[in-house]
C-alpha cells in the first residue's frame, strides 16, 4: 500500500475502526427552539434544492400577480401586454389571427426608444416563466450536483449549474421576444406552433433529449475545475430541456400566456422530467397539445 | 395471491430449489432433476416464436430491440429496487412453465415430476466455481444435441478450465448491507436505488454488481448482453442463485428490512403456463411463498463467514449481537436512510481500463480535510465511506473483463473495494438510456482494516483496477473502458 510521504493530518472522520466508528446518537442535543433549529438545518441540508424551489415559487407569485383577468388575455409581462395581439388577431380578421406585423405596437410607434423597454420587459417576463415552469423539473439534477459537491460549496455549485441552465433559456427567449415584437403572432399562429410542438414530441430527438434530462456529467469538488464542470452540467441540461420544452414555451408566448395553458405546460414538462420511462409520455403529451390548440382557437 | 401460480396442493409441501452441483454429484437421482430441466428447455427451444412456451419469447422478455411496446418484452429491471422482484417473477413463471412441460412427459421419473424445481448454481466455493458439467458438452447424455449447451460463451468456460475468482463471487459487498433500498443518491444498498420502472441500468445495488454482474461477465457470449442473456440455459440457474441470495440476506442482515408493501407496488406483466397475462405487484414476491418454493440452503455464505467479527456490523447469528448492538444497528440504519452522502474528493483525470492494471490517485484537498475535521467534531455526524464510480463508457465490440478495484497496488483481500463487472455498460450508452452505469462501494471496512495496519491515508487515496483474467487472449483483446468519475464520499 502506497502511503504518501509527509501526509497531512488524518481527517478524523475517516479514522479507522480501531477506535470504533463512533455511532453518535441522532437524538436532538438541545431542547425546544435549539432542537427545532437543528432539525430545520438538517432538513434543509438533506434538501439542497430548496433555493431552486423558492425561486420557482417566487416566480409563480410574480406571474400570477401580473395576471389581468379583466382583459380576458393571459398573463401580462411588466411591459406592454404580450397577449394583447392575440385578442387583436381574434377580432381583426383572418390574416391578423396569424401575424399582424403592421399592428401598431407601443414600441414601434415610439421608435427604438419605446421598443427596447418593451422588449426588455417581455424578455424579463420570459425569464420569469422559465424560472417558474422549468426549475421544478430540475430538482433531481440540482440534488445530484449538490451531493456531488462538498457541503461548503454546495450552493455555489448548484447556483452555477442553474445559472448556466437559465443562460441558454434566456438566449432562446431573446430570439422569441424579437420574433414576437416583429411579427405580432395571432391566435392561429399560436395554435399552429402548439400543434407543431406536439408533433415534435413524437420525434426521436425529443425521446433522446428526455433521456438526457436524467443524466449527469463529471463534476469537481474544488476550485475553478468545479465551477467549469457545474457550468458544463447546466449547459448540458439546458440543451436537452430546450429541445424538449422550448416549442411549447414559444407557443405559450405566441398565445399571450393564458393561465390554463401556462399551468398545463408547466405540469406536463415537469412530469416528463421527474417521471421515468419518458417514452410512455410522448403520445399523451402530443394529444394534449393538439387538444390545447383546439381549445385555444375556440376560446379566442 | 390471485395473479401468480400457487403450489400444487396435492404435493403437500413447497418445491425445493437445489444446488445444481450437489444434484450432479449426487448421482442418477440428482442428475434426473437436471435432465428434466434439459428436456423442458428442449421443448421451449423447439416451440413457437411467441407465447409462454417459446424460448424466443422468454429471451425477449428480458431484453430485445426495438422495444415492441407490448408491456411483456424488453422489461428486465436493472439499477433499481425492482431488480430482485422482477427477476423473481420472471423465474417463477418460467419455472412453472417448465414444470408443466415436465409433468406431461413420459420419460421423466414420477418423483422428479412431482417435486421438480429450478436448480441454482452456487458458485461461491472453490469446487463449484466452474460451469456445471451438464452445461459444457454440445452432446447430451442421450447422444442428442444438448439443450443446456451454448457455444457462445467465453473461452475456457465450456471446457471447465475457466474458474470464477473468489472476488467475483464473494458475499463481502452485499451480505452486511443494512438497507434494501434508498431514495438518496449515491447510497450503497443491497437491492438497488428506489426508482420507477427501470429497464436500462443506472446505479446498481451491491448484489446486482457482485456476483450477478460478474457471473454474467464470466460466462460472456450471450450472457453478456441484455437482449440475449436469457437464451443461455445457465442464465436461469444463475438467477435462481441470485434469488436465493436475496433470501439469504432477508434471513440475516435483512430481517425486517423489506420495502413497505404500500410503496412496492409496481406491476410487471408476464405470461403464465396457460398463456394468460398476469400482472402481479412487486410486494407480492417479497418472499418465495407466492410461487410455492424454498431453497435447500439459505445459510450464511462461505465468503461471509470469513469476514472478521470485529467489523462494526455484527449480524444476528454470526456475531456478538446483543441488545446494545441491535439498538446501535437500528440507529445507524435510521441515519443511513436520512442522511445523504457528501462528496469529499474526486479524480481529476479519467481512468482508462483495458488489458492491464490501471490506477487513479485522489487527493483530499486542504479544504475538504478541514471539512472532515469539523464534521468529526460534531457529536451527531455518522461515518460511512463510499466510493462512487460513474460516467463509464466503453469503446469497441469485444466484451470487457471484470475489473477488481483495490485500495493500493496489491490484490489484497482486505483492500478489495469491489468489482466493475460492466454488465450493462453498452446498454447504458444507448441514446434512450436515462442513466449511465454507476457503482457505489462501501469502503468503510476497507479503511478500517487498512488503518489498523497504518496503511490508510485519506489525504491521498490510491486505487488500482485489475482485470480479472480467465483467458489471456481475451484479456489482450479487451476494449477500452473509461471511468470519468471516481468520487470519495462520506455519509
Amino acid at each position: 500500500m502506497t502511503v504518501a510521504a509527509g501526509r497531512p493530518p488524518r481527517p478524523a472522520a475517516v479514522r479507522p475502526a480501531a477506535h470504533g466508528l463512533r455511532v453518535r446518537g441522532a437524538a436532538g442535543h438541545g431542547r425546544g427552539v435549539r432542537a427545532a433549529g437543528t432539525e430545520a438545518r438538517r432538513f434543509l441540508g438533506r434538501h439542497p434544492e430548496w433555493p431552486v424551489l423558492l425561486a420557482a415559487a417566487a416566480a409563480w407569485v410574480a406571474l400570477l400577480g401580473s395576471w389581468s383577468p379583466t382583459s380576458g388575455a393571459g398573463a401580462s409581462g411588466p411591459g406592454p401586454a404580450a397577449g394583447h395581439h392575440a385578442l387583436q388577431g381574434a377580432g381583426a380578421g383572418w390574416s391578423s389571427a396569424w401575424l399582424d406585423p403592421a399592428a401598431p405596437a407601443t414600441g414601434w410607434a415610439d421608435g427604438i426608444h419605446g421598443f427596447v423597454p418593451g422588449a426588455a420587459a417581455d424578455w424579463g417576463h420570459w425569464g420569469l416563466m422559465v424560472v417558474a415552469m422549468m426549475l421544478p423539473g430540475l430538482v433531481p439534477s440540482v440534488r445530484h450536483a449538490a451531493f456531488a459537491s462538498p457541503r461548503r460549496r454546495r450552493h455555489r455549485t448548484t447556483a452555477t449549474f442553474v445559472a448556466a441552465y437559465l443562460a441558454l433559456w434566456m438566449v432562446v427567449g431573446l430570439g422569441v421576444t424579437f420574433v414576437v415584437g416583429l411579427l405580432r403572432p395571432g391566435v392561429m399562429a399560436a395554435a399552429a406552433v402548439l400543434v407543431a410542438a406536439s408533433a415534435w414530441q413524437l420525434t426521436p430527438v425529443v425521446r433522446r433529449a428526455l433521456a438526457r434530462c436524467h443524466r449527469s456529467v463529471p463534476l469537481g469538488v474544488e476550485g475553478r475545475p468545479a465551477d467549469v464542470a457545474a457550468l458544463r452540467f447546466g449547459w448540458f441540461h439546458a440543451r436537452a430541456c430546450v429541445l424538449t420544452c422550448a416549442p411549447f414555451m414559444v407557443a405559450l408566448t405566441f398565445a399571450g400566456h393564458p393561465l390554463w395553458l401556462t399551468l398545463g405546460i408547466a405540469t406536463v414538462t415537469c412530469l416528463q422530467k421527474l417521471g421515468t420511462d419518458a417514452e410512455r409520455w410522448v403520445h399523451p403529451v402530443a394529444v394534449l397539445g393538439v387538444l390545447s390548440a383546439v381549445v385555444l382557437v375556440g376560446t379566442s | 395471491m390471485a395473479s401468480a401460480p400457487h403450489p400444487d396442493p396435492q404435493l403437500g409441501g413447497p418445491f425445493v430449489r437445489q444446488d445444481v452441483w450437489k444434484l450432479y454429484l449426487q448421482g442418477p437421482d440428482g442428475q434426473a432433476v437436471i435432465d428434466a430441466y434439459a428436456k423442458a428447455v428442449a421443448v421451449l427451444k423447439a416451440g413457437p416464436p411467441t407465447g409462454a412456451r417459446s424460448w424466443l419469447h422468454q429471451t425477449q422478455v428480458h431484453g430485445m430491440s426495438p422495444d415492441p411496446h407490448d408491456g411483456l418484452r424488453n422489461q428486465c429491471q436493472h439499477g433499481s429496487w425492482y431488480f430482485l422482484p422482477w427477476h423473481r417473477l420472471y423465474l417463477g413463471y418460467f419455472e412453472a412453465i417448465c414444470r408443466d412441460i415436465i409433468r406431461n412427459r413420459n420419460d421423466i421419473p414420477q418423483k422428479v415430476k412431482d417435486t421438480w424445481a429450478l436448480p441454482y448454481w452456487d458458485y461461491d466455493t472453490a469446487t463449484t466455481n466452474t460451469l456445471p458439467p451438464p452445461f459444457r458438452d454440445p452432446i447430451g447424455p442421450d447422444g442428442l444435441a444438448n439443450p443446456l449447451y451454448e457455444v457462445q460463451r467465453k473461452s475456457g468456460v465450456n471446457a471447465g478450465t475457466a474458474a470464477l475468482a473468489a472476488t467475483e463471487t464473494t458475499a463481502k459487498g452485499w451480505f452486511h448491507q443494512p438497507l434494501f433500498t434508498s431514495k438518496i443518491p449515491n447510497t450503497a444498498t443491497f437491492g438497488g436505488p428506489t426508482t420507477g420502472f427501470s429497464h436500462l441500468p443506472g446505479t446498481i445495488g451491491t448484489l446486482e454488481g457482485t456476483p450477478h454482474g460478474t457471473v454474467h461477465n464470466f460466462v460472456g457470449g450471450k450472457m453478456g448482453n441484455f437482449n440475449t442473456a436469457a437464451s443461455d440455459a445457465v442464465f436461469w440457474l444463475h438467477h435462481s442463485n441470485i434469488d436465493r441470495l436475496w433470501e439469504v440476506w432477508r434471513s440475516h442482515t435483512g430481517q425486517g428490512r423489506d420495502p413497505a408493501k404500500s410503496v412496492f407496488t409496481q406491476k410487471f406483466a408476464f405470461l403464465d403456463p396457460s398463456g394468460a397475462r398476469r400482472e402481479p405487484e412487486s410486494w407480492e414476491v417479497l418472499d418465495t411463498s407466492a410461487f410455492g418454493y424454498v431453497y435447500a440452503d439459505i445459510g450464511v455464505p462461505p465468503s461471509a463467514r470469513t469476514l472478521k467479527r470485529e467489523r462494526r456490523r455484527p449480524v444476528a447469528g454470526i456475531g456478538d449481537a446483543g441488545g446494545e448492538d441491535d439498538a446501535r444497528r437500528e440507529e445507524e440504519v435510521r441515519r443511513l436512510e436520512q442522511v445523504p452522502p457528501e462528496a469529499v474528493a474526486v479524480n481529476r483525470e479519467p481512468v482508462r481500463l483495458a488489458s492491464g492494471t490501471a490506477s487513479v490517485d485522489i487527493a483530499v484537498g486542504p479544504g475538504a480535510a478541514r471539512d472532515l475535521t469539523d464534521r468529526a467534531a460534531s457529536p451527531t455526524e455518522p461515518e460511512r465511506l463510499l466510493l462512487v464510480l460513474e460516467h463509464i463508457t466503453l469503446e469497441g465490440d469485444n466484451q470487457p473483463p471484470t475489473y477488481a478495484v483495490y485500495v493500493g497496488d496489491t490484490e489484497d483481500d482486505d483492500a478489495l473495494v469491489g468489482n466493475l463487472p460492466l454488465f450493462g455498460v453498452r446498454e447504458s450508452q444507448e441514446a434512450d438510456a436515462e442513466h449511465g452505469l454507476s457503482y457505489v462501494f462501501d469502503i468503510t471496512d476497507v479503511a478500517a482494516v487498512l488503518g489498523e495496519r497504518g496503511a490508510w491515508d485519506p489525504g491521498h487515496l490510491h486505487l488500482t483496477f485489475h482485470p480479472v483474467v480467465h483467458d489471456e487472449q481475451e484479456a489482450l483483446a479487451a476494449p477500452e473502458v473509461v471511468v470519468r468519475t471516481v468520487r470519495l464520499m462520506v455519509q
